[in-house]
Parts: C-alpha cells; sequence; structure tokens
C-alpha cells in the first residue's frame, strides 16, 4: 500500500507520515502541493491520497477534481486533512467525490477511524 | 456678508469719511480717519496671518498623522511580516525537533519493550520450575543485559523528553511577536480611521465589494478556526463534519 501525503506544511506532512506509520502503512511519499502531486499519482502506483486543502499552487480541491477527471486514477481513494471547516466547502468537496473528510487539528484515533472507513467501503 | 464685504464696507466707509473731512476743511479729522484706516488695515493683516498660522499647524499635524501611516506601511508593516514569518519558522523548527526525538526514542522503547516481555515469559517458567539449569543460567545472562540496555535507554529517554520539552520554548516568543503585531494593526486601523475623518473620504460600499471579488480563491478559504471568532457557516468539529457527510449520503 503506497500512499502519497501532500500538504505545503513540512511539519504536518511529517505528522500525517508518523501516524500512517503507527497505523502500519510504512510506504508513504510527500508532495507540496497539488502541481507536484498530479504527475507523481499519474505515473502510477499509489493506492490513497491524503491532501490538504489550502496550498499555493493547486489546492487540494483542484487536485481532486483532476484525479477523478483522470479515467487512470479517477478511482483513487482520496482523504481530505484541513483546517477548512465551512459546510459549503465540506459539501464541494463531497461533491468533486472525496472518500474522507478531517478536519485540523485532529488526533490519532480520528485518522486511523477514516482511513478504515474508507478501505472498508473500498474494499467492499 | 461675508468678511470681506464687511471689511470692504469699513474701509469704503473711512475713505468717504476722509474725503468729506478734508473737502470741510477739517485735516485733524481726516488725518485722524487716515490712522484709524491703517489701524484697521494692520488688524485685518494680523487676522489673516492667525488664519495662515492655524492653516499652518493643522497642515502639520496631518503630515505628522501622514507620516505616521507612512512609518507604518514603509518600515512597521514589511517588519511584521518578517516577524510573522519567523514564528512560522521557529514553529515549524520546533515541531521537527519534536518530532525527530520522537523518532529516534521509538525504536528504543519498541526494543526494550519486546526484551522485557521475552525475559518475562522466560521468567514465568522459571517460576513454574519448567526450566533446565543451562536455560537458567542463559536467562540469568539475558537478565542483566536487559537491566542494562533498560538502564541506558532510561538515560536516553529521559535526555529525549527533556529535549522536547525544551523544544516548546518558541511559545513564549511566538507569543510576544504575535501580540506585537496585533498593536501594530490597532494602530494602524486608528490611523486609517484617522485618515478618512480627516480627509472626509466615504468608503463606497459597492467598490469595496468589488475589491473582494478580485480576492484570489485562496484568500477567500476561511482557515483555521480561532476560538472566540464566530466564523459563519463554519461546523464547529469532526463530529459535525461526520454529520453532514452522513445527510450527504456518505
Amino acid at each position: 500500500m503506497k500512499i502519497l501525503i501532500v500538504d505545503d506544511f513540512s511539519t504536518m506532512r511529517r505528522i500525517i507520515k508518523n501516524l500512517l506509520r503507527d497505523l502500519g502503512f510504512n510506504n508513504t511519499a510527500e508532495a507540496d502541493d497539488g502541481q507536484t502531486a498530479l504527475p507523481m499519482l499519474q505515473a502510477g502506483g499509489y493506492d490513497f491520497l491524503v491532501t490538504d486543502w489550502n496550498m499555493p499552487g493547486m489546492t487540494g480541491i483542484d487536485l481532486l477534481k483532476a484525479v477523478r477527471a483522470d479515467e487512470k486514477i479517477a478511482t483513487l481513494p482520496v482523504l481530505m486533512v484541513t483546517a477548512e471547516q465551512k459546510r459549503e466547502q465540506i459539501v464541494e468537496a463531497a461533491q468533486a467525490g472525496v472518500n474522507g473528510y478531517v478536519v485540523k487539528p485532529f488526533t490519532a484515533e480520528v485518522l486511523r477511524e477514516k482511513i478504515d472507513k474508507i478501505f472498508e467501503r473500498v474494499d467492499a | 456678508m461675508d468678511d470681506n464685504e464687511l471689511i470692504a464696507e469699513s474701509y469704503l466707509e473711512k475713505a468717504r469719511g476722509i474725503i468729506t473731512e478734508v473737502e470741510a476743511g477739517n485735516f485733524e479729522a481726516a488725518d485722524k480717519l487716515v490712522e484709524d484706516l491703517s489701524r484697521f488695515r494692520d488688524k485685518s493683516l494680523f487676522q489673516e496671518l492667525g488664519k495662515l498660522t492655524r492653516e499652518f499647524h493643522d497642515s502639520l499635524n496631518s503630515f505628522r498623522l501622514d507620516a505616521r501611516l507612512a512609518e507604518l506601511t514603509d518600515i512597521e508593516i514589511p517588519d511584521a511580516r518578517e516577524r510573522l514569518q519567523h514564528v512560522i519558522n521557529m514553529t515549524e523548527q520546533s515541531a521537527h525537533k519534536t518530532m525527530g526525538v520522537i523518532e529516534d526514542l521509538l525504536p528504543l522503547c519498541e526494543d526494550l519493550d519486546k526484551q522485557g516481555g521475552d525475559i518475562l515469559e522466560l521468567w514465568r517458567r522459571f517460576m513454574k520450575r519448567d526450566m533446565e539449569p543451562q536455560e537458567f543460567r542463559d536467562l540469568c545472562k539475558e537478565i542483566e543485559a536487559f537491566l542494562g540496555d533498560q538502564h541506558g535507554g532510561t538515560v536516553k529517554i529521559r535526555g529525549g523528553l527533556n529535549d522536547i520539552m525544551m523544544a516548546q520554548d518558541f511559545q513564549d516568543i511566538t507569543g510576544q511577536i504575535i501580540s506585537r503585531v496585533i498593536t501594530l494593526v490597532s494602530d494602524l486601523e486608528v490611523s486609517l480611521v484617522k485618515l478618512i475623518r480627516e480627509g472626509g473620504a466615504i468608503m463606497d460600499e459597492a467598490q469595496a465589494g468589488s475589491t473582494r471579488k478580485e480576492q484570489d480563491e485562496r484568500a477567500k478559504l476561511d482557515g483555521p478556526q480561532v476560538p472566540g471568532i464566530d466564523s459563519e457557516g463554519a461546523v464547529s468539529g469532526q463530529d459535525e463534519v461526520d454529520d453532514l457527510l452522513s445527510s450527504l449520503g456518505f
């Protein structure tokens, strides 16, 4: 299971990376915005995407839309981990096809729960 | 009747008086009127000078206000930007330092935990007298090695915990920096309000609206919710996010 973590703050990428490792996911890669992440995803080999929303270059929501629009990677499970808490934004992400939405600051438990849920649904 | 008309009227009255007195041959009275006239001219000159001085004083005051604004925009705002960047850098460093220590110590904890678990299992067998003498001798050596490892490990863990504690020292400094920036923003607000009042500028609502629209997509995002500041249309936490998503069929 290879996971791509996308966030413009290196500390947040590191926290997510450590939490994922704690959950048994050791194979992770990082990108600092959507523009860097998209070619990595298109090159293939990723099973899961964890992305922030508010980033320079390409935002997380645009990355999500680009992923869903590319038939090669359209079914990739995507978890949004963001400080954006507006209802309209959560609805927008849902409409764009997000698989899970975690608001910052979050706990390890919440992350574990959302990831478990996403894979239950993907496996079903 | 304004000031100028009043002055003109007084001049005319006095000038007519002088002509009348001169024609009548009353030179003394005419001289007195000339004197009055010149005194009157001095008086209005002083009044004008006074007015100019007041205007100059007001201009100086508003210039001082502009100078404060110039200082704010030229020096203090860029300075504040740097200070805030510094806050980002400091907090980033601290987070990395803390996580670095944790990443170093976690494998050590896992190792000690495993060694302890293995020895406990053997010890329980020994207590049940389910152990050969040679096995027991090996166990004793393992226990000795484990105690040594544990001692060294504990010293390392304690050092690491201290490092984590010390990595939190950014809070004091960043707190002070942010407080100063808050003060600066308040100063700027006061200066701008004064300037608007003095200039009599009226904020055009429509214009303000169009400027807002020009902001880029990223700036429209609300960012982290700050306690005590209500943000319209925002959820208050993960539970509400989950409720909203499940109402959308998630």
